[in-house]
């Protein structure tokens, strides 16, 4: 598959690439503005995303030490505007700035701190801030899985309460209406299926969907707790007698902790040859995260899958607060 | 040191041929794949079952597989409570050497060894669920725990489930195994709790406070698994980074997706036992496929012929 029409249902890794690249085409190429450029694997994402015609950037940070981390790493930046900034503080305000001002769609964390860069996303000098609940989507492809499955919050919020859960659900959900899915749907993690009066987890999960499905959320189905196996295979779903239309075929995956999206992620990447975009949502426009262990491709779904998102948020005008 | 189920077999085998094939309690066979699991290690020598349930249903079974059912000794028992009952008793008296989880559910099964009246556990001791996996990605066998018994456990449960593990890790024959408390950074944060419990455990193995394993923690899951990634990350003096045969999971479902995410997208091999009784349980999930099965009663009969 090496082409993707607007509009259509995005299921792969390399979908959401030929999607950004289509959208760029189409005269809609975004701006990313990159928070401490001076990182090769930041770097070397960028160059390759733009020599594919995926985006442009703008690169906030120390001019030497950017230049040094791009011949380091042999990565041409002759494409990309430097904005000098003497210290990470200045370089992140200045990223944000952009972004603010609607000059960029896209903001990138380089060689920053996450909290610093957050802090500076956050700021009230800024409008970024449209929701009290910042969290953190992996979107993954799994090999093996026949759709792509975003499982959140492995990032940022560490032990989410009744309202930060129904918030990561609709960061994450604007993500799928960015990667055109319709209808969305959300199994809330369980280490049990179903609901158990000995298991007290369980309980609240059961009622938080009852709540959210009081919301009538457009196109969107909620069902839980449910194990990872049932949240992801039909067959098993059916073995267990676990009906429901979510069963089986998850678009996201919400989970209780920090540790257990982190942990279960990090073993499919690892081990099951999954390609990972980690992207933060909630701020007025998308940040994209890469890390050094991260794969070029990776880092190209990260960056690309924000731009998708930035463009739903214009296109919707929902500036990342709407449902 | 055992590392790979294939060594795991060929060494149940023989532990086999010289004390003798290992009777075991299949609880509540039901249709599907524990019960063929079982028929086929019957077939292959490997195991003795005894079928303790419903007894016209196991009848109705066997006949359908073509076996004679004279073969097999069955323990009629009308519900799941008495099923697990007898089951336990059996052990207790010699006649079954380990159980294998049939039809039930694990939760049902656990809550129904953890009664005092069914007498599986000595008083104090902690019983835990063990996954063991084998992917081509890493070398050792993988001990995750615990997916299916402990849930949310507390500092005092994660060092119990840790020491289990430690056990049936020292009884495949590691040399102190070395345990990885898992989270999702290797920072410790005094705002995120489970990295301060973990921090605390690692302190009390560095000081020999917890004998016969190097624990470490917080570690994230991919400093436990990647020496490279380890250092990259400033983490240098650990006995457990890059070298982790015990993943210590800080909450159930953490610990059973991962298993699961192994076995249905990783191409790995699995097992999986409720150790800390008085016999060894073979216990698998839904995704685990006829071979898992075996592999875990190969485990149990492994565990239990060594004593």
């Amino acid at each position: 598959m090496n082409s993707i029409s607007a509009g259509e249902r995005i299921t792969s890794a390399e979908q959401i690439i030929l999607a950004a690249r289509e959208l760029a085409r189409g005269g809609r190429k975004k701006m990313v503005a990159v928070a401490g450029a001076s990182d090769v694997a930041v770097l070397g994402a960028l160059a390759s995303a733009n020599a594919d015609g995926i985006l442009d950037a703008t690169l906030f940070g120390d001019r030497d030490k950017i230049k040094q981390a791009a011949d380091g790493g042999q990565v041409d930046i002759s494409k990309f505007n430097i904005v000098h900034s003497d210290n990470p503080g200045r370089a992140i305000h200045d990223a944000v700035k952009m972004a603010d001002e609607g000059r960029a769609d896209v903001i990138m964390k380089g060689f920053v701190s996450t909290s610093a860069l957050l802090r500076g996303v956050l700021s009230k000098e800024f409008g970024l801030r449209v929701k009290e609940t910042i969290s953190h989507s992996a979107v993954l492809d799994i090999p093996g899985y026949h759709k792509l499955l975003q499982m959140t919050d492995g990032g940022m919020v560490v032990r989410p309460n009744r309202e930060q859960k129904i918030q990561i659900m609709e960061n994450a959900i604007m993500i799928a209406r960015a990667l055109h899915l319709k209808p969305v749907k959300v199994a809330f993690s369980g280490a049990v299926d179903g609901r158990h009066d000995d298991m007290p987890q369980t309980l609240e999960t059961a009622e938080l969907i009852e709540t959210i499905s009081r919301l009538n959320l457009e196109n969107v189905k909620v069902e839980g707790p449910m194990t990872f196996d049932t949240a992801t295979s039909a067959e098993i779903a059916k073995t267990k007698k676990v009906f429901n239309t979510v069963a089986g075929d998850a678009d996201i995956y919400l989970v209780n902790t920090i540790e257990e999206c982190n942990i279960i992620a990090k073993a499919l990447i690892n081990f099951a040859d999954t390609v990972f975009a980690g992207v933060i949502v909630g701020a007025g426009v998308p940040i994209s995260l890469v890390s050094r262990t991260d794969t070029m491709t990776n880092k190209k779904a990260s960056v690309s899958v924000a731009c998708l998102i930035a463009e739903y948020y214009q296109a919707a005008g929902k500036a990342g607060g709407g449902r | 040191m055992i590392n790979t189920f294939e060594e795991l077999t060929s060494k149940t085998r023989e532990l086999i041929e010289s004390r003798g094939k290992p009777r075991a309690g299949i609880v509540v066979p039901g249709r599907g794949k524990c019960f063929e699991a079982a028929l086929k290690a019957e077939s292959e020598g490997l195991i003795e079952p005894v079928f303790i349930g419903d007894e016209p249903e196991i009848r109705k079974l066997t006949t359908e597989a073509g076996l004679d059912i004279g073969r097999f000794d069955i323990i009629d028992c009308s519900s799941n409570e008495t099923a697990v009952r007898e089951a336990v008793a059996l052990c207790q008296t010699g006649r079954a050497r380990f159980l294998l989880k049939g039809s039930l559910g694990t939760r049902e099964l656990v809550r129904l060894l953890a009664r005092p009246e069914t007498e599986f556990i000595k008083r104090g001791q902690v019983f835990s669920h063990i996954g063991i996996v084998r992917t081509r990605h890493y070398r050792p066998l993988m001990l995750i725990t615990d997916g299916a018994v402990n849930n949310e456990p507390d500092a005092a449960r994660m060092i119990a489930i840790t020491q289990n593990a430690a056990a049936m890790a020292a009884r495949l024959g590691f040399d102190t195994p070395r345990a990885a408390l898992l989270a999702a950074v290797e920072a410790i944060y005094p705002a995120v709790p489970v990295t301060m419990e973990e921090a605390a455990i690692a302190k009390m193995s560095d000081r020999g406070q917890i004998k016969g394993v190097y624990i470490d923690g917080p570690l994230s899951f991919d400093v436990a698994i990647d020496a490279q990634v380890a250092r990259s990350k400033g983490i240098t003096d650990s006995k457990v980074a890059g070298e982790t045969n015990i993943f210590v999971a800080p909450s159930m479902e953490t610990a059973n997706g991962m298993y699961k995410a192994m076995i249905m997208y990783a191409g790995a091999a699995g097992a999986g036992i409720i150790f800390g009784g008085s016999v060894p349980v073979a216990t698998t999930y839904a995704v685990d496929s006829t071979e898992n099965v075996i592999n875990s009663m190969m485990l149990a009969a492994y565990l239990a012929l060594q004593k």
